[in-house]
Order: C-alpha cells, then sequence, then structure tokens
C-alpha cells in the first residue's frame, strides 16, 4: 500500500497526517515534504496514528526534523505516535519522550508558546 | 580443524583412579542426588524443545545440565559416565550454534543417552542394575553420526572458551557504515538480536543527525554505545555483525566478569567510613556532599567531553549495577543441599518438643504459677512457629515429578500411534516430600489408565468428531488443609452401566442394588476389577486402581472418579500436605484416648439407650433418617469397663459409606504430630500411629479404613 500524506493547515501551523508506511522508502519524499512545510509555516504538526510500519529511517528523519524546528525556531510537534512509531524509536535505544515528546503533545501547547517569525 | 570442542576426557589412568575413587567416596552420594535432579532436567528441557525447536533457553538448559553432568563425574571417579556424557554434550553444543537442528532423531538420541547415563549412574551407586556396554556403544555411535553429518559442508566455528557459565559484561561501540540502509539491514535488527544474548542496555546517539536540508534519507547517522551482559563468547556477539563489519566501526571490549560465586562486596566510601567513626556526622556529610559537583558535569564545564558522553557512561554504569545487585539478591535467596533424613530427625525432635511443651504448659497452667505463665505462652507461640518452620522445610513443589510424567506420556503414546499432550497446572504447589514420592506411582497408573483406555488413537478420535490430539490435564491446587491433584483426559469416558454389568457379572453387587454413579465407579477400585476388554501391557490387567486407592489410602488421602461417557474421565485426588502432623478428633474410651483423623468425619452425635435399645443388637443406628452401621471401639480393641449410659457416636465417610465410631466421650479437635509405633507393634491392625498428650500419656491414632475392614471380618 502506498504512504498516502494528508495535508491541512491551521492557525499558520501545517498538519501532515501519514497514513502507511514510515520508512527508508517514503524518506525522501517525506523529507521534501517537510521542508516545504517549514518553509511555508510557523511550523509542523505530524500526526502518526495511521503509521503502520517504521524504520530507524524514519525515526531518523523526526529527529532531523525536530532538529530544524529548532535551529530555524519553529513549531514542531508529533501527534497519537502510532504503536509501530514507538516501537522503532525505543527498540534503537532512543528516549520516546525525547524523540516524540509524548509528554507534550497536545497542539494547544505547542500553540501556547507560538514561535517567532 | 580440530573437530572436538572440549578438552577430551583421558582414558582411565589407573595409577590414580583408585585414589580418586576413595577420596572422593564421600561425594558420590552428592554426585548420584545431583545428577539425578539434572537427568530430571534433561528430561524436561528435551520435551520442551521437542514442543518448541526454537526454544533456545531450553537448549541452553539442556546443555548446561549434561556439562555438570560430565563435570562433576570426571571430578568424582565416574569416569565412563563423563566420557559418555562427553559425547552428548559435543552435539548439544551444535545444536545451540544452530549446526544441528532440532528434530525428532534428536530428541531420541538425547532421550536415549539421559536413560543410559541413568543406569550407568544406578549402576555405579551399587543398585541392582547393569550398565550394557554395548548399547552406550550404540547410542555413541549415533552421537557421532549426528556430527558427522553436521559438518558435511560446514565449517567448524573456533572452540568456545571452557567457563561458558562465566557470563561477562562487554562494551560494544557501535557505529554502522553511512550506507548500512542500502544494504538492506536496519540496524534495529542488528541490535534486536544483540538483546537476545543477555541483558542488554542501548543507548543510540543521534546528534549526528542534521537538519532536513543537509539530511539524505539513505544515510545512517546515528549510532550506538550497547552495554551487554552474557555467558557468550566474545565471537557470538561479533558474529551478530558479520555482514556489516567491513563497513561499521565496531569495538568490543569486556568490562567486567562475573561468576555465580562473586558476590561482590562493596566497598564502604570514606564519608561513610568517617561517620562510622563519629568523627563527622551524616548531617555534616550530607552538607559537604551537597556542594561537591558530579565528575560528569566538572568534564562537560571543562568541555573535556558532551552531555552525551556522559549519558553514555551512565548508562553503562546502571547496566554494571543491575547486573550486580541481580547476582547479589541470586545468591541471597540460593539453597543448601540437607539430607532428608536429617530434616525426618529435625521434625521428630521438634515433634518431641512440642510434646513437652504441652506438658509444661499443663502443669504451668495450676493458678499458683502465674509468674510462669507468659514465658510459657512465649514459649508454645515460639515452639508453634518451629513446628511450622520444619514441616515447611520437608515441602517441595510437586512439579519436580511432572516431568516424569511428559516423558511417559510422549513414550507410551508413541508405542500405542497416539498423539496425546499432557498439560500439566500447578507445578509450584508444595507437598509433603514423602508423599510426593509415594504419588509417584499411584499417578503413573492412573496416567497410563487414561492413554492406554481413556484416549483413542487420532484416527477413531477423528471418526468421534473430537481433535485428533488427545489431553491429559494434570493439575495441582490447595483446597484448605488438603492439595487435590486431578488426571483428566478428553478420552471416551467411562460407562456407568457397563461397569454395573460387570461388577454384577463378577458377583461383587446384586442385582436389585440402587447405587449412585459416584458409588458405581468406587467399585472400580475393587480389587480384581478390570473393564478392559483386553489385557495389555500397560494396564487392564485387573490390577492396579485397587493398589492405587491402597497407597493413597495409606497416605491418609482420598480418591474418586467422575466421568462423562463421550467427554472423558477425571480422577480426582485429594491429598494431606503432610504425614507429619495430623489434624484428628480426640475420643476417650475409659481411660484410653484416640485420635480420629478430621478429614473422614462428617458428624458427631449421641447414641442414647434408647436409640440402643432399637437397634436389637444389630449394631445400626438411624441417623437422620439413614441407617448406620457402627462399631464400639471398646468392642473391638477388646477393652475393660463398661459403656456410659450415653454414648458418643462419630460418623466417618469411607468410599461412600458411612460409618459409625462409638466411644465413651468426646474430647475435642487436636493438632498433632504423628509418632510412629514400635517394630513391635506395627502390624497391629486398625492403629497407624500414636501421638503423646500433654499430659504425658500416649493416644492412639486410628485407622479408620482398617477398622472398618476388621469390623466386617
Amino acid at each position: 500500500m502506498d504512504t498516502e500524506i494528508v495535508k491541512n493547515e491551521k492557525d499558520g501551523f501545517a498538519l501532515l497526517s501519514i497514513i502507511g508506511s514510515f520508512s527508508i522508502y517514503e524518506a525522501t519524499r517525506l523529507r521534501d515534504e517537510f521542508i516545504r512545510c517549514f518553509d511555508a509555516h510557523k511550523g509542523l504538526i505530524l500526526d502518526l496514528g495511521e503509521v503502520s510500519e517504521c524504520d530507524t529511517a524514519g525515526v531518523q528523519l523526526l529527529c532531523s526534523a525536530r532538529r530544524t524546528a529548532q535551529n530555524e525556531g519553529k513549531g514542531f510537534a508529533i501527534e497519537k505516535p502510532s504503536k509501530s512509531v514507538i516501537n522503532a524509536v525505543t527498540s534503537i535505544g532512543l528516549d520516546s519522550g525525547e524523540v516524540l515528546e509524548i509528554q507534550r503533545l497536545s497542539r494547544e501547547a505547542l500553540f501556547a508558546t507560538p514561535p517567532e517569525g | 580443524m580440530n573437530a572436538e570442542l572440549h578438552t577430551e576426557i583421558p582414558e582411565n589412568s589407573d595409577l590414580d583412579r583408585e585414589d580418586k575413587m576413595n577420596e572422593s567416596g564421600k561425594y558420590t552420594d552428592t554426585y548420584y542426588q545431583e545428577t539425578e535432579e539434572r537427568l530430571a532436567e534433561v528430561e524436561e528441557a528435551v520435551l520442551d524443545i521437542e514442543q518448541n525447536p526454537h526454544d533456545k533457553e531450553g537448549v541452553n538448559r539442556l546443555f548446561r545440565a549434561m556439562h555438570t553432568i560430565k563435570g562433576s563425574g570426571a571430578m568424582c571417579g565416574f569416569d565412563d559416565i563423563a566420557a559418555f556424557t562427553h559425547h552428548v554434550e559435543n552435539v548439544l553444543e551444535k545444536v545451540r550454534r544452530g549446526v544441528i537442528p532440532v528434530t525428532k532423531e534428536l530428541t531420541d538420541i538425547i532421550l536415549a543417552s539421559r536413560d543410559q547415563i541413568k543406569i550407568m549412574l544406578e549402576a555405579a551407586y551399587g543398585k541392582d542394575v547393569v550398565a550394557d556396554a554395548e548399547h552406550s556403544a550404540c547410542i555413541t555411535v549415533a552421537l557421532k553420526n549426528l556430527l558427522a553429518e553436521s559438518w558435511q559442508g560446514k565449517t567448524i566455528d573456533p572452540p568456545l572458551s571452557e567457563d561458558k557459565e562465566q557470563s561477562r559484561t562487554y562494551r560494544i561501540q557501535f557505529r554502522p557504515g553511512k550506507g548500512i540502509f542500502g544494504t538492506g539491514t536496519d540496524p534495529a535488527f542488528l541490535l534486536a538480536e544483540l538483546a537476545e544474548l543477555g541483558e542488554c542496555s542501548l543507548d543510540g546517539h543521534k546528534h549526528s543527525i542534521p537538519e532536513l536540508k543537509d539530511f539524505e534519507p539513505e544515510q545512517c547517522y546515528l549510532y550506538w554505545n550497547i552495554i551487554l551482559t552474557t555467558e557468550k563468547d566474545m565471537n557470538i556477539i561479533r558474529d551478530v555483525f558479520i555482514f556489516v563489519e567491513d563497513s561499521c566501526e565496531l569495538r568490543i571490549d569486556v568490562i567486567g566478569e562475573h561468576t555465580d560465586s562473586d558476590v561482590e562486596t562493596e566497598h564502604k566510601k570514606i564519608g561513610e567510613i568517617l561517620v562510622e567513626r563519629r568523627d563527622i556526622s551524616s548531617e555534616e556529610l550530607r552538607n559537604a556532599l551537597r556542594t561537591q559537583k558530579r565528575v560528569g558535569e566538572i568534564l562537560v564545564e571543562h568541555e573535556a567531553i558532551d552531555q552525551d558522553a556522559v549519558h553514555s557512561a551512565l548508562i553503562e554504569q546502571r547496566h554494571v549495577r543491575t547486573i550486580s545487585k541481580k547476582r547479589q539478591e541470586a545468591a541471597s535467596v540460593s539453597g543448601i543441599r540437607v539430607a532428608a533424613d536429617k530434616l525426618d530427625t529435625l521434625v521428630n525432635l521438634v515433634g518431641e518438643l512440642v510434646i513437652t511443651q504441652a506438658r509444661i504448659s499443663q502443669v504451668v497452667s495450676s493458678p499458683d504459677n502465674t509468674e510462669l505463665a507468659n514465658p510459657v505462652e512465649e514459649l508454645e507461640r515460639l515452639t508453634m512457629e518451629l513446628r511450622d518452620c520444619a514441616l515447611n522445610m520437608r515441602m517441595i513443589p510437586i512439579g519436580i515429578s511432572f516431568g516424569k510424567f511428559r516423558r511417559l506420556v510422549r513414550d507410551l503414546s508413541a508405542d500405542l500411534d497416539k498423539n496425546i499432550e499432557l498439560i500439566t497446572e500447578g507445578a509450584e504447589t508444595e507437598l509433603d516430600k514423602t508423599i510426593i514420592d509415594r504419588l509417584s506411582d499411584p499417578l503413573v497408573h492412573l496416567i497410563r489408565n487414561s492413554i492406554d483406555h481413556g484416549i483413542h488413537t487420532p484416527e477413531e478420535r477423528k471418526d468421534m468428531g473430537k481433535p485428533r490430539v488427545g489431553k491429559i490435564h494434570l493439575s495441582a491446587t490447595h483446597r484448605g488443609a488438603n492439595v487435590e491433584i486431578i488426571v483428566r483426559d478428553d478420552g471416551m469416558g467411562i460407562d456407568a452401566e457397563l461397569v454395573f454389568a460387570q461388577a454384577l457379572e463378577k458377583g461383587l453387587v446384586s442385582e436389585d442394588a440402587e447405587l449412585s454413579r459416584a458409588e458405581i465407579f468406587s467399585l472400580l477400585f475393587t480389587p480384581g476389577f478390570s473393564t478392559a476388554k483386553e489385557v495389555s501391557d500397560i494396564s487392564g490387567r485387573g490390577v492396579g486402581l485397587d493398589v492405587v486407592r491402597r497407597e493413597i489410602d495409606s497416605l491418609g488421602g482420598t480418591i474418586r472418579i467422575s466421568s462423562e461417557v463421550g467427554r472423558g474421565t477425571a480422577f480426582v485426588l485429594s491429598m494431606p500436605l503432610t504425614l507429619a502432623i495430623i489434624d484428628g478428633l480426640l475420643v476417650g474410651v475409659g481411660p484410653e484416648r484416640f485420635v480420629l483423623p478430621l478429614s473422614m468425619i462428617e458428624e458427631c452425635a449421641e447414641l442414647t439407650p434408647e436409640q440402643i435399645a432399637k437397634t436389637r443388637g444389630r449394631n445400626m443406628t438411624p441417623i437422620r433418617g439413614e441407617l448406620i452401621p457402627f462399631i464400639r471401639l471398646r468392642d473391638i480393641f477388646t477393652m475393660s469397663g463398661t459403656n456410659p449410659s450415653i454414648e458418643q457416636i462419630v460418623i466417618v465417610k469411607v468410599d461412600n459409606l458411612r460409618v459409625g465410631i462409638v466411644a465413651d466421650e468426646i474430647v475435642g479437635n487436636l493438632q498433632t504430630v504423628i509418632k510412629p509405633l514400635d517394630r513391635l507393634y506395627r502390624d497391629a491392625e486398625g492403629i497407624s500411629g500414636a501421638t503423646i498428650m500433654g499430659d504425658g500419656t500416649v493416644a492412639l491414632i486410628a485407622d479408620i479404613s482398617e477398622l472398618i475392614r476388621c469390623a466386617k471380618d
């Protein structure tokens, strides 16, 4: 099944819902989409609730997106990471709290401190 | 290349063998006991891996057990056992590394080897068996054939280090090549493989991952520090990385070695010593420590390292601490081996102590001894605790004998072309060792019975609309002061009408007898009764169930059958937890005291002169509308004295038969330590033991089944 990317916008943020696989095979397409989102919006919110499969390349992409947001002063949040995403993160010895920011999931928290620019 | 993986056992060198035997004679007992346990483990593990050939832990257990049998065998002078086991171990080593697959052929050979080792062990221990050297040789050839097959087209791995039981902690620094994803390998797979080798702490480093604009999705930026504690060799760890080794940075260091004996003692820190010596107070120490910076913080401040490196080192420290703590805990719960007869002596002595304590309590209970009342009460409490503790030591989990039954089911069902699975439950249920030992034969008989008569062949079962695989459930659970053991099969069940017809034919019942289903089934326990159409090797020779019942009776237990035609049969055994104490009802006849086992008692009632007048000398009295036969203890033990005007009747139930035991008075409940009778009185009918009362007199424990039998005669 091809991975589907559903793009929306809210309050200046890009909302991407990723449905299907989040892996090395989609990584290039997703990276390009993320870059476009960061360029055109205040930040990026990823809904990963429907991700059926995630690998190490996918996890790296998430880390890269978070780093980009930090460096560019943009917002970034991951919503509802699916079990496969959480497993992919923990199985390679990364802190899921840190990578997925599970404890600060809510969009409200993100909007409460809107980034500059 | 040398194919042997372990040091060869040298041929028997006569010069020191004799000495070795003499010196190690004292270890022979220990070796015998230990090896018996190891062999039970072997059996269990083989059956486990037979069911689940991918059970790595099962293979490891099997290997370790054989390794121990070989090693201690050589040490204690059992050279032939060691030499034979050596071949088995060689094969198992290959199984462990996946070179030899787990097949029926393999498990058959390992089980045959296990049986042969057992025979060799018993022969060496002086039991009346002969170890057939030819049979050993046959098995050895089969083992060698297995090895030979495994060599074809396969390279032999370098030998593993000898001390496999020892585990090590490794630090593995792994930085995959940038192009690892391109080879189709996800590092996550390698990490998962590592985690399977032992206790593993992973620390992934992600700070090399760039921003999206510089991010190449096909490149791997992550790298890992891994701390792994395992019994596996460094080479096995390297094997995990075998396909990526050329392109990655890999460094494996041993950072700790642990053996089972190395329970590390923590050295005291300087602050603790100073507090202990009262040079400073603990408050002062805490204040001083508060101002101290951690080494990690200092180094980060000096920019010698980054936060990530400190974090990684902390993970390593935590891992090593956890491992060491686990080992300490394991060491602290490990047991010591005590001979069963020493425990018996202990229980006996405690029994004496309980009796003495009861006498002291009685003496002190008079009003002029108020000063002693408190200490004696304390003594009473301590004695009871001591008794419970001593009895507990004899308790072992029943699961120890379950392994044997799995083998029985496996072998017998194969012989009979049946497909039967044994499911066990409640292996942790504890029972007195003596009871477990003596229950073994009756349970073997019941299971054989189920395999032979209860469960049909897969084809027959299919025709009857049942699953092809038959099931036998063996379960043990606590039920109050008893343990209930159930052997249940999903076979054809027992036809109550057929049983009745056969009993009629054999003249065991009269045609007009009105029996309940339970009563009909209990006819199966009558000596000489068999419903099997053919006599077979396995059971159905007409002896058996009566023997089973006799053994259960003698252990103070009960057995009953429930069965439904077409659905299956269950044998339900209810056993006391221990043979050393008894819950009894103390009754008196004249000055004598008797203990009746409480488990058999249904109710107590009075036997009035009016009731006796109605019996017209037939020793039967109506109780709750049922005519109950009774026996007087005074009559059966031919004791002097006259019956009081109102007698007491205790109704007991044996084999669904209610019988009254008549005594002069009922004294009360009593939990007491059973003492065996002197040899002179061993054959006394109707008495199973004795107990000593608080006042120093002896009370006899009545064997109720025997009493009833005597009365019938």
